[in-house]
């Protein structure tokens, strides 16, 4: 057994994270932490059938994980446990392979981006995909972007420069085909402290698959990315990344959950920063460029589940307050309810929906005029649910800086 | 994140050292492995229960008796904290309390006697509005209502044990259609249900028939969670009578609503509260922690600050660890432990000895300024305080001082690292001028 599954004895029954898991709160159809998890783990054996089918309703959050006084990881239980019920329940839903593969869906989508966005967004389509797929047809999906991130590759590194000046960016499948804009606003903000940043070729970071249950696949992408990231950091790189589920990923998901414990898997976890986290480390060194222009306007910050589970704190909001001017409420909410791609299944949208309610009122009330958010799925279901723009923290810290205003206030 | 105090733990001692250090002006932070306490205990808060040990009555004044306390035993974190400090605590939490909705009746003069879910009597300091009800239970007639499907509350085993005390009650089960169709795992889903309306006045219907001549009704506590004095005073005005809460098994909805409360006073005042970072390491230079590490993904996390505070829970909160060696650590800092030596003396013979277990006193050894010290009297870290039930000395359980010692030693322990902090603080403010 591994750590994750004798973590389940460490349970005391105090139900703690049964008041806190987010869709426990809202909906029947899940029990909760405790009896998804640490229960139900009671009576999964690996030669018997999986006895739960409610397991499929976590949505992989992890608020489970961070409040429990025990230590037990039920996220990572559930997650597992969601796997093994697809292998013998007849396999993954083709509606889940779908969602799983959003690097796939933009490499064939970018080229015909405006076709491929009139054919997913028009009505008659999103009520197609609701009937066949299962993909609900008010779900928050993004738009492809006419152009990709990083476009022409872009690698100013030469082995004879500072390693210790080099910066590895891992942009994620959003920013590639969604959002290039956070890509580049990423990129100002690293060379404007003075950073050389390197954009290997890179593919899925594997979360997708691994929160749908597909853990073979998830295996071959994540392996593919240790071959081009092991040598970088190897050679001393720090390697960040905008997207927080994506360097979550690198640093723990995909080798606790695949078991992959390898040299390459840890060199690069232990290499791996989320883009804030690491900016912050380099202010603790005084090393960040702290001339940030004022920015007179208050912004609520939501910072996401997939953020919280780094536990390393908030470091976004940490960093705009270093912003003259800027106002940054706290949402002091769990989770918005799209996790991922869970708020996008047709039998989980309401669920998602319920989630997020209380964060949207909060965005609402606050008097913000935006909202910020690490995390792109996030972004995306807080503007669906409010109806006011929302950006990445990096776009923020570009814009102090004077090296462009972000994409979502320029448009109104 | 850059702070000035750092507090370790979000049980009742760390909450309430982070709220004193933030309103002294320190930037303040709080990192937690998890939840504390709050959320398994009734929702009261305990000063001192019974005294002298093994006493049979209940302490009626605890001020008189913490007094007693601590000059009888001088290593009790009473007795280093202060009655002063006590005070103070008290004072300043029935104030969050109640600028949050939450107001707590009672005073350090006279220990109340509240219900418990055994229908017992046990003495406790302060209690929320909603269980003062349930402290006159000796006059009147009470009723005591369980709510179908919801597991674990025994209402006649609740009146039963009442009438035995010469208390006049009764108990009656209610069946409410919407919860029953729910099924709710856990008390704070229900109490999150009766927040709606219309499943709110099906109790009420359901209620109103059995409470006809009672003067007081007792519910399980799940009467509303962010809306609960709306729901406490709807359901009171629609049975016209009295209306109490009695404790349940964990989550416990009070807890819940209190470590919430105090959670918004500290994110009012600035502080971050982040829970699920646990502890594993620390970075010292000499007699000063210069920063402590947490497990976090792929990493330990590093944290500096001008001072910390460690309130990280005893045996039961895993701040005091014992291994099956017999060793006993401080969990987070691997600060020195006064505890039994020998494995064999961590019990008494009989589970309920009177003199208590030993293992369950044993924790840190403070000075009066709440700074660990080793067996000679020596300061482990010149910048570290402790505060909580992670110090030695208090038998908590036993004694029923569980959040008074949280409290004062937690107020004491802030007074002392503030002072600390304060002249560095000044300093910078002066140069920036
Ligand atoms: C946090 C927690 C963890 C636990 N973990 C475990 C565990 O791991 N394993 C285990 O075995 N047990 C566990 N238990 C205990 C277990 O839940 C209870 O022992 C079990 O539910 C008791 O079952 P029961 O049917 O006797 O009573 P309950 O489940 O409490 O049901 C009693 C029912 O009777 C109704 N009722 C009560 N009084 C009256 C009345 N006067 N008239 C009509 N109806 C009435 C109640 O409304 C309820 O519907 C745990 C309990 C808690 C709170
Ligand atoms: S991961 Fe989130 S949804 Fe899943 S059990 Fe934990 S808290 Fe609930
Ligand atoms: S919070 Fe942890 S210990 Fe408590 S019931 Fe959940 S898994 Fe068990
Ligand atoms: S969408 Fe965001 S906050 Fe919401 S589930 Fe994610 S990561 Fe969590």
């Amino acid at each position: 057994m591994t750590d994750v599954e004798l973590s389940l004895d460490a349970c005391i029954k105090c139900n703690i994270c049964v008041s806190y898991c987010p869709p426990a709160k809202v909906t029947d159809l899940f029990p909760g932490p405790k009896y998804a998890g640490p229960q139900a783990q009671r009576f999964r054996s690996p030669r018997g059938p999986s006895p739960d089918a409610s397991v499929d309703y976590c949505s992989g959050c992890r608020v489970c994980n961070l409040v429990c006084p025990a230590g037990v990881r039920i996220a990572e239980l559930n997650a597992k446990a969601r796997a093994r019920m697809y292998r013998d329940r007849g396999g993954v839903p083709l509606r889940n392979r779908l969602l799983g593969r959003s690097e796939l869906l933009g490499r064939l989508a970018h080229p015909v981006a405006p076709l491929a966005n009139y054919l997913l967004h028009n009505p008659i389509s999103r009520w197609l995909a609701d009937a066949w797929l299962g993909i609900d047809r008010r779900a928050p999906l993004p738009r492809f972007s006419l152009h990709t991130f990083p476009g022409p590759v872009r690698s100013k590194w030469s082995p004879a420069s500072n390693p210790r000046r080099r910066v590895v960016y891992f942009h994620g499948c959003a920013t590639r085909y969604y959002e290039p804009w956070i890509g580049r606003a990423a990129v100002a903000v690293l060379e404007r402290n003075g950073m050389e940043v390197v954009i290997p070729p890179q593919n899925c970071c594997s979360l997708p698959m691994l929160s749908n249950g597909e853990f073979d696949a998830a295996r071959r992408y994540y392996d593919g990315n240790l071959r081009t990231l092991a040598p970088l950091a190897e050679a001393g790189c720090e390697i960040v990344g905008t997207s927080t589920s994506c360097t979550l990923t690198l640093k723990e998901e995909a080798p606790d959950l695949l078991e992959a414990d390898s040299d390459a898997g840890r060199l690069v976890a232990a290499s791996t920063s989320d883009i804030c986290e690491y900016l912050v480390r380099l202010h603790e060194a005084g090393a960040l460029d702290t001339a940030f222009r004022p920015l007179e306007l208050s912004v609520l910050y939501h910072a996401p589940c997939q953020l919280n589970a780094h536990r390393v704190g908030h470091p976004a909001a940490d960093l705009m307050r270093l912003i003259p001017g800027l106002t940054v409420i706290e949402s002091e909410h769990p989770c918005c309810g799209i996790a991922g791609t869970y708020g996008l299944k047709k039998e989980k949208y309401a669920i998602g929906m319920a989630v997020g309610q209380p964060l949207f009122d909060r965005v609402q009330q606050s008097g913000a005029r935006l909202s910020v958010c690490d995390s792109e799925t996030c972004r995306w279901q807080i503007v669906h649910g409010t109806g006011l723009p929302s950006v990445h923290p990096i776009e923020i810290l570009a814009w102090s800086y004077g090296l462009g205003e972000p994409l979502a206030i320029r448009k109104g | 994140m850059i702070c000035d105090i750092l507090v370790i733990g979000a049980g009742p001692a760390g909450l309430t050292a982070a709220l004193h250090a933030a309103s002294a002006g320190a930037k303040t932070a709080i990192l937690a492995k998890g939840i504390g306490t709050t959320h398994w205990a009734a929702g009261w808060v305990d000063i001192l229960g019974y005294w002298p040990p093994g006493s049979p009555q209940p302490v009626r004044d605890p001020r008189a008796a913490v007094g007693a306390l601590a000059s009888a035993l001088p290593g009790h974190p009473y007795a280093r904290a202060g009655l002063r400090a006590l005070d103070e605590a008290l004072l300043a939490f029935q104030r969050a309390a109640t600028a949050e909705g939450i107001p707590y009746a009672g005073s350090l003069d006279r220990n109340l006697l509240a219900t418990t879910p055994s229908g017992s009597r046990r003495p406790t300091c302060l209690v929320p509005h909603a269980m003062l009800e349930g402290t006159r239970v000796a006059a009147g007639r009470t009723l005591i209502v369980g709510i179908g499907g919801l597991r674990d509350f025994y209402g006649a085993y609740i009146a039963a044990n009442l009438r035995a005390q010469g208390c006049e009650a009764d108990r009656a089960i209610v069946e409410v259609p919407a919860i029953r169709a729910r099924n709710p795992q856990t008390t704070a889903t229900l109490a999150a249900m009766l927040e709606d309306r219309p499943v709110r006045d099906e109790l009420i219907r359901a209620v109103i028939p059995v409470a006809r001549g009672f003067d007081r009704i007792g519910f399980p506590a799940v009467l509303g969670m962010n809306r609960h004095r709306e729901v406490v005073d709807e359901v009171g005005k629609a049975l016209g009578s009295a209306v109490f809460e009695i404790p349940t098994l964990p989550p416990s909805v009070p807890g819940i609503r209190l470590f919430e409360a105090l959670r918004r006073r500290l994110a009012a005042l600035g502080v971050r509260v982040i829970i699920g970072s646990e502890v594993v390491q620390r970075f010292a230079e000499g007699n000063r922690l210069l920063g402590i590490g947490s497990e976090a993904a792929a990493r330990t996390q590093r944290q500096t600050a001008g001072a910390f505070i460690l309130a990280t829970g005893g045996i039961l909160g895993g701040g005091i660890v014992a291994g099956a060696d017999g060793a006993v650590r401080e969990a987070a800092l691997g600060l020195p432990v006064h505890a039994p030596v020998a494995r064999g003396a961590w019990f008494s013979p009989q589970a309920l000895a009177h003199q208590g277990h030993p293992i369950f006193q044993s924790g840190v050894l403070v000075n009066e300024r709440m700074q660990p010290v080793g067996p000679r009297g020596d300061v482990a870290f010149r910048n570290v305080y402790a505060a909580g039930a992670v110090l030695a000395g208090a038998d908590e359980w036993r004694e029923k001082s569980h959040e008074g010692v949280a409290l004062a030693t937690g107020y004491r322990a802030a007074q002392a690292a503030t002072e600390r902090t304060r002249p560095a603080a000044q300093a910078d403010a002066e140069a920036s001028r």
